[in-house]
């Protein structure tokens, strides 16, 4: 657990950490890489990324990895993601060093979730599902809930011994699952739990990097709650219940708007491609996710002596892996360059395609 | 000094194609100068080499074995005789067999550390809970068992008091029983030690409270829970020494293949170096084509070389670069011994382009002058002579060089030292009654100033002249109207003050009006508005200089401040105490401050006249060495 | 008081733009580690840029040695 590891008392260093980064964002691989990459075989790809940033990753993989060449690919991209934002971490130092750890958490939402919903435990395979590694709780715990806890009872357990902030929210949401047994409850409890203790921890900086997290948080709720919106009418039980902390979409909005332009109108929410065009929910929940994306990834330039660079840097360099991924699978699967291209988040991209 | 470079091409006969490469690539000299061939693509073996090379580095960095320094090209060449004469299909098919089971073996044996680290922890965790009910455990009571809990607070007070009803109730007594330790969050752990028999109620009254079975049995199976605490204690000793074992294990493999692996990797990766060149070759159906640049010098040698050992088989051409090739030349640099360590001040930037000039020979003259000129004390200079000398004799290449420069400072220190009349500050003066020959720089600073301004004038002018002369060369005409404007228009300046110093007739002023309008003319037809602002900061610069004199004057107060120390307290051992100390810091911060000012004076000052930075560095085509793998 | 003045103004002169030097300084070192730790051949870029503020001392110095000797 990295945030156990420093204190957040000190004075931050934006500035030496964000110059590390910029000096790291210029290996980041730019469109015509993926594009180039996406029209060539699997193997062409391996010798690739045996020259990039994920060579030390790779090399690991071909000496001790063995496995097929498609999983020592998934698993030196994802480790190597982990390195770069990790090291970046432990660089970091006080307020820098807290939000730089709310970003990683973004890893420990998507391992949760993946746990609560492979709960109870027949559900799951026996290998462990490919874990967004540079999360803040270590990848040995999430290993150690897939092989050996399979109930949301002995998840909860496990959870409680791990003794730190994170575990403990995790914990939380498994405790709900084992006394409900309602999925949706229990990673409601999950996504708000989490939300809210990293809301604290932004407030307590007053300053133009806790505004700006807080923004961050905002906008992430707003992409939850959208896709509760999505999902209204399916229950029977009235109104869903969204939640707080939204930053373009106020309750009354969401549960008043009966369609997705009235929803958008007001919520400062811009440039989601294919809205108002009659497209598939789908495919504007994917635009949506991509404006959320745009919108980390143009803070990059902005305030080059706070969080915003921080912000850009990790929504790259998790893209980058989602990217790399992709196109190993789809290559793999014989796919054709221009269906894998259109899966990709591709850098400089202004607008979204969307299948017509 | 750039060296003059030689084009030199090689043709020969498919056969030898492979020979002539394994020969260039031991002689070490020639910077390839072609890229991808005809073909295109790389050659079937290549793609299994790079990924074999790869593995190999991987199997050494897992091994945690780094040390590459020690891999002798004995070693690599046996590696080479063994492997001689196998293609890199046959090669890569061998050394992966031959690989296999070591392979597997570290693969298993670090999974087994890294399992048992990740184990270790966990049981360290569940001890330290464990231990909170140390007693429910270690009472060794056979008619009671113990169990514990995981429940909020809330609902371990009311499971607590459902609990001691229901053993009052049987007539069991109480103290004792219960032990609850809150969590950070809502919930705790509830320890109770329940009678035999009760354990079914018990559980019922807790699981009725939604308390979950704090149960540690995944660490420790098929051990009874009053057992577990023992049984986690002993699993802990088992496992550290299990890993101190392994620890061992891997550290006897490290030292035994890190030598073998690594020489196989240096092995693979010249033959990996070799098989990119070979892709890249000029070819036509019987014969091949190679060529690189490398330095006049070296020509000689490596024709006489070549000849020897391929004869007719090879035909060789060389010739002079043509202008046309000039943006693609290597730039390698040569300077005599005494300027060739300040070398290391180009290492920070790019070098220089081939056409361009090399500014070693400006800064062995300018950097140790300016650096003494601020250090300025013969005592501090003779200190940092001897230090020049130890550093001199020192096995690493740049600590010699850095040492070689050191000695340079220290001599213009102390003649510096002398122009002011300090040693240790003004000690030589109170011993020895030593004056200074020129001034005394904490008296007199207006001269210092001066001088220190004249300075600059002097180095930003000749940055200047070289930048005018490497337009010319270059036939770059906006490069050297600019910097020749910017040169006139400085001048022009220098002959008004003369002028106006001189106070010499009127009319002697249209000298540097005619020159202020000539620069002008000439700034703007180079630089544009770009080039007057240019012109500023070349003032901006000249002024510069003038912290030599400010940093000499503080280094020579703060020496005096030091010897006063003895004024203060006399000749005691506190008087002499601090003044040695003070003395210390005054060295460190002379000579660090001297060294960094002086460098700042070049990067900035005198570089920003000429100095483009554009080449690309000579890296001829040979055996990497050294820490070049860990770079990897 | 006249000598105290000058010599309050000189201080002035010099230390002002001393803080506002160091102030830069440790902004532009801050970055320029961090720079330089992951492209060495920045390394003489970054000088460049480090020592761009130290122009304000040394006027300050400038300004403070005329005030001295001219006045005091």
């Amino acid at each position: 657990m990295i945030l156990s590891q420093k204190s957040a008392d000190e004075s931050p260093n934006y500035e030496y950490v964000n110059a590390v980064v910029r000096a790291r964002a210029a290996r980041l691989l730019g469109r015509d890489v993926f594009l180039r990459l996406a029209s060539g075989a699997p193997e062409d790809l391996e010798l690739f990324l045996l020259e990039s940033q994920y060579g030390p990753r790779y090399r690991e993989q071909l000496a001790t990895g063995g496995g097929s060449l498609l999983g020592r690919i998934e698993n030196a991209l994802s480790a190597g993601t982990a390195d770069l934002l990790l090291d970046t971490a432990l660089l970091a130092r006080g307020e820098t060093f807290v939000f730089i750890c709310l970003i990683l958490s973004m890893g420990d939402l998507h391992n949760g979730r993946i746990l609560l919903r492979a709960s109870p435990g027949p559900l799951r395979q026996k290998n462990s599902p490919s874990w967004h590694r540079y999360a803040l709780a270590d990848t040995s715990f999430y290993d150690d809930l897939w092989r050996k806890h399979a109930t949301p009872a002995a998840g909860a357990i496990r959870c409680h011994q791990e003794d730190n902030d994170i575990a403990r929210i995790l914990g939380v949401a498994y405790m709900t699952l084992h006394e409900t047994g309602d999925l949706f409850r229990a990673e409601r409890s999950f996504y708000s739990g989490w939300a809210e203790w990293w809301r604290k921890q932004a407030a307590t900086r007053k300053n133009q990097n806790g505004r700006r997290m807080a923004e961050y948080l905002g906008r992430l709720t707003d992409l939850w709650n959208f896709s509760i919106w999505l999902r209204r009418g399916s229950k029977e039980e009235g109104e869903p219940e969204y939640f707080t902390g939204g930053w373009g979409f106020s309750k009354e909005i969401l549960q008043s708007s009966r369609d997705m332009e009235a929803l958008f109108a007001s919520s400062g929410w811009k440039d989601i491609p294919g809205l108002g065009e009659g497209r598939a929910e789908s495919e504007i929940f994917r635009s949506f996710q991509r404006s959320f994306y745009e919108w980390q990834r143009r803070l990059y330039r902005k305030n080059l002596l706070g969080i915003d660079v921080l912000l850009g840097y990790s929504a790259r360099a998790v893209q980058e892996w989602k990217n790399l991924s992709l196109i190993a699978v789809g290559a793999s699967l014989k796919m054709s360059p221009e269906e894998i291209a259109e899966h990709l988040f591709l850098p400089d991209e202004g607008t979204v395609k969307v299948r017509d | 000094m750039i060296q003059p470079m030689i084009r030199l091409a090689i043709w020969g006969v498919s056969a030898r194609q492979k020979d002539v490469i394994q020969e260039m690539h031991r002689l070490g000299v020639l910077h390839i100068g072609q890229g991808k061939g005809p073909r295109g693509e790389d050659p079937a073996g290549l793609a299994s080499l790079r990924l074999l090379r790869s593995k190999i580095l991987g199997l050494v960095e897992s091994l945690g074995w780094s040390d590459w320094a020690g891999i002798t090209g004995d070693s690599v060449e046996s590696v080479e005789k063994l492997m001689s004469g196998l293609s890199p299909e046959e090669l890569t098919h061998e050394i992966e067999k031959s690989l296999e089971e070591f392979a597997v073996r570290l693969a298993s044996l670090l999974k087994e550390k890294n399992d048992s680290e990740e184990l270790l922890a966990r049981l360290k965790k569940g001890k330290e809970t464990l231990d909170l009910f140390a007693s429910f455990f270690r009472h060794g009571r056979t008619r009671e068992s113990t169990a514990l809990w995981l429940v909020t607070e809330e609902n371990a007070n009311g499971a607590v008091a459902a609990l001691k009803t229901a053993y009052s109730a049987r007539g069991e007594g109480w103290e004792g029983r219960v032990h609850f330790v809150s969590g950070k969050d809502a919930f705790g752990v509830l320890g109770v030690r329940i009678p035999r028999g009760l354990e079914g109620e018990t559980g019922k009254i807790l699981t009725e409270r939604k308390a979950l079975p704090w149960d540690l049995s995944e660490l420790c199976p098929g051990v009874s829970a009053e057992c577990r605490l023992e049984a986690v204690e002993k699993r802990i000793e088992e496992l550290s020494s299990r890993l101190a074992v392994i620890a061992a294990d891997l550290k006897r493999t490290s030292s035994e293949w890190g030598p073998r692996l690594g020489a196989l990797f240096m092995f693979l990766d010249g033959k990996t170096e070799q098989a990119s060149v070979e892709a890249g070759l000029t070819l036509s159906p019987n014969s091949f084509g190679l060529f690189g640049w490398i330095p006049e010098d070296a020509l000689e040698a490596t024709v006489a070389a070549l000849k020897e050992k391929f004869g007719d088989d090879v035909l060789l051409q060389w010739r002079r670069p043509e202008e046309g090739e000039w943006g693609r030349i290597p730039t390698s640099l040569k300077n005599p011994s005494l300027s060739a360590p300040f070398e290391l001040f180009l290492k920070l930037l790019s070098p220089p382009s081939y056409t361009g000039v090399d500014p070693t020979g400006a800064i062995a003259l300018f950097f140790p002058f300016f650096s003494g000129c601020m250090v300025g004390d013969i005592g501090y200079g003779a200190v940092l002579f001897l230090i020049a000398l130890k550093l001199k004799r020192n096995a690493g290449e740049i600590v010699r060089k850095i040492g070689s420069i050191l000695l340079a400072v220290s001599l213009w220190s102390m003649a510096w030292g002398a122009a002011w009349g300090e040693f240790f500050g003004d000690t030589g003066h109170r011993l020895f009654h030593m004056e200074p020959l020129w001034v005394e720089r904490s008296e007199s600073v207006t001269p210092v100033m001066a001088f220190t301004v004249a300075l600059g004038a002097a180095h930003v002018m000749l940055g200047l002249l070289i930048g005018v002369w490497q337009g010319v060369r270059n036939r770059q005409r906006h490069q050297w109207m600019e910097k020749s404007g910017n040169f006139v228009i400085l001048f022009s300046f220098i002959i008004g003050l003369m002028v106006l110093k001189a106070e010499l007739h009127g009319a002697f002023f249209s000298i540097p009006i005619i020159l202020l309008i000539v620069g002008l003319v000439l700034l703007i037809g180079g630089g544009g508005i770009g080039g007057i602002i240019e012109a500023f900061g070349s003032f901006g610069n000249i002024i510069s200089y003038v912290r030599i004199a400010a940093i000499g004057l503080s280094s020579a107060i703060l020496a005096m401040v030091a010897s006063s120390f003895m004024d203060v307290f006399g000749l005691s051992v506190l008087g002499v105490t601090l003044a040695v100390m003070i003395h210390l810091l005054n060295f460190v911060l002379a000579i660090g401050g001297s060294g960094l000012h002086a460098a700042r004076l070049h990067y900035v000052e005198f570089f920003g006249k000429f100095y483009s930075g554009n080449g690309e560095e000579y890296k001829p085509f040979q055996r990497r060495s050294g820490s070049s793998w860990k770079k990897q | 008081m006249e000598k105290a003045i000058i010599a309050i103004a000189a201080a002035l002169a010099v230390g002002i733009p001393a803080i506002a030097t160091a102030y830069a300084q440790a902004k532009i070192g801050t970055a320029g580690a961090g720079t330089v730790a992951e492209k060495p051949e920045t390394g003489g870029t970054i000088i460049i840029l480090e020592a761009l503020p130290e122009t304000m001392v040394i006027l300050g110095f400038v300004v403070a040695i005329m005030l001295i000797l001219r006045f005091a």
